[in-house]
C-alpha cells in the first residue's frame, strides 16, 4: 500500500483572493505565518478545524483547498 | 528562526553555562576536599538553570495572546509556556514534551536495574537471606531532582529544536525508508559488536551477571530501535500485520510460561534445574523485544529495497 497524503492548493486560493499574503491568511486563521508556510510546503497536515477555517477564508468547500491523494 | 527555537537554544545554552561552572567550581574545590564532597558543593550551581525562565521573556513575541482563534487551544498550557502557540506551535510542544518524560523515565528505569545488576552479584546464597541496601545522602536528593529537570529540559529543548528542522529538510519516501532502513542496521550492528566486548567485561563479575547484562542491555537496545522507526507515513500490509499478530501471540504464550515456571521454580520441593529465577525476566524480555524488533524493521528493509527496483525499473 502506498503513502497516503493530503496535498492543499492554499498558495493558488491565496493568490486567487487578491494576493493574500501568508500573513494575512495566518491572522484571518489564527495561525503563525510559519504555520502557513509549513502547510504550503506540505511538511505539515493541519487539524480539521483549522482545515474547515482556511476553506472558508477562501468561501470553497475544503474539498477544494485539500486534496487526499491515496 | 521561530521564536520557540530560539528558546530552545537559549535553554541548551544556559544548561551548557551551568554544567561548566558546575564543573569549574567541582575542580576548584578538589584542591582541598575530596571528589565527592567537591561535586556536591559545585552542585549548588545549577539552581542556576532557573535562568531558563527567562527565555519566554527575553524572546518576546509580537502576536497579542487574544489574536489566537483557536478553540481547541489548552488553556492551561497556552498560560504556563507561551499565549502565542497555534496548534502546529502546541503539537510540537507536547511532543518535545513527551520525549522529555519519556527519556527521564526511560533513564530512571536503567538505572534501578543498573543498580540492581551493579549490586546483585553480592548476594550470597551461601550466607543465607541478606538484605543488600545501598544508602543516598539527603544531601544528594535535590540533586537528582535538578538533574531530573535538566534533563527533561534538554531534551524539551532538543526535541523542539529537531521538529523545527526537520520540517525544514525536503523529504521524499526513498529517503525516509532510506535512513530508517540505515539507522536499524546499524544499531542491530552494534549487537554483533558491541555486545561481545560487554560479555568479556562482565565475565569477571560471573557468569551469571554477564548473561543478564547481556540480555537486559540487549532487550534496552531493542526497544531503542523501535523508538528509531520514526517514518509516520508507513502503512503496515496485510502481510506485516499477520506477523506481528504472531509474534504478539508468541509474546503472550512466553509470558504465561515466565509466571507458570517462576512459580514453580520457587517451589522448595523442585529439584534445582541449574537456571537462576533472575534470568527468566531479562531473557523472555529480551525475546518479546526482539520479536518485536524484527517485525518492525522488516518492514523498514523491505521498503527500501522495493523502492531500490522501482527506481532502477
Amino acid at each position: 500500500m502506498n503513502k497516503p497524503e493530503i496535498h492543499n492548493s492554499i498558495r493558488r486560493f491565496r493568490f486567487e483572493h487578491g494576493e493574500m499574503t501568508q500573513e494575512a491568511l495566518a491572522k484571518r486563521v489564527g495561525v503563525s505565518r510559519q504555520t502557513i508556510i509549513a502547510l504550503e510546503a506540505g511538511k505539515y497536515v493541519p487539524s480539521l478545524g483549522l482545515a474547515f477555517r482556511i476553506a472558508r477564508v477562501f468561501g470553497a468547500n475544503i474539498e477544494d483547498v485539500f486534496e487526499y491523494m491515496e | 528562526m521561530n521564536r520557540h527555537e530560539k528558546i530552545a537554544w537559549f535553554n541548551l545554552a544556559v544548561m551548557v553555562c551551568c554544567m561548566l561552572l558546575f564543573a569549574g567550581v567541582s575542580f576548584f574545590m578538589l584542591n582541598r576536599y575530596s571528589l565527592v564532597y567537591s561535586l556536591r558543593m559545585g552542585s549548588s550551581v545549577l539552581g542556576l538553570g532557573a535562568f531558563m525562565a527567562f527565555g519566554p521573556m527575553i524572546f518576546k513575541g509580537n502576536k497579542p495572546a487574544d489574536s489566537i482563534v483557536d478553540g481547541k487551544r489548552d488553556m492551561a498550557e497556552a498560560i504556563i509556556f507561551d499565549p502565542e502557540l497555534d496548534e502546529r506551535d502546541l503539537m510540537i510542544q507536547r511532543t518535545a514534551r513527551m520525549h522529555g518524560f519519556g527519556v527521564l523515565w526511560f533513564i530512571f528505569i536503567l538505572s534501578l536495574f543498573g543498580t540492581w545488576m551493579w549490586k546483585f552479584y553480592q548476594f550470597s546464597t551461601n550466607e543465607g537471606s541478606r538484605l543488600l541496601t545501598i544508602t543516598v545522602n539527603v544531601m544528594d536528593l535535590p540533586v537528582i531532582i535538578v538533574g531530573s529537570f535538566y534533563l527533561l529540559m534538554f531534551v524539551h529543548s532538543l526535541s523542539t529544536i529537531m521538529q523545527y528542522r526537520a520540517e525544514a529538510v525536503e523529504r521524499d519516501n526513498t529517503e525516509i525508508s532510506f535512513r530508517n532502513c540505515k539507522r536499524s542496521l546499524m544499531l542491530l550492528g552494534y549487537y554483533v559488536v558491541l555486545f561481545p566486548i560487554l560479555g568479556v567485561f562482565m565475565y569477571q563479575a560471573g557468569i551469571e551477571i554477564m548473561l543478564i547484562g547481556l540480555t537486559f542491555g540487549f532487550g534496552i537496545m531493542n526497544l531503542m530501535l523501535w523508538r528509531t522507526r520514526t517514518n509516520p507515513g508507513a502503512v503496515l500490509t496485510d502481510g506485516d500485520m499477520w506477523l506481528l499478530g504472531r509474534a504478539r501471540k508468541i509474546v503472550r504464550v512466553l509470558l504465561i510460561l515466565l509466571y507458570v515456571v517462576s512459580i514453580v521454580m520457587f517451589i522448595p520441593v523442585i529439584p534445582d534445574i541449574g537456571l537462576h529465577p533472575a534470568l527468566l525476566i531479562p531473557v523472555t524480555f529480551t525475546i518479546f523485544t526482539t520479536l518485536i524488533i524484527l517485525t518492525t524493521i522488516y518492514p523498514d528493509v523491505r521498503d527500501f529495497f522495493r523502492e531500490r527496483r522501482h527506481e532502477q525499473a
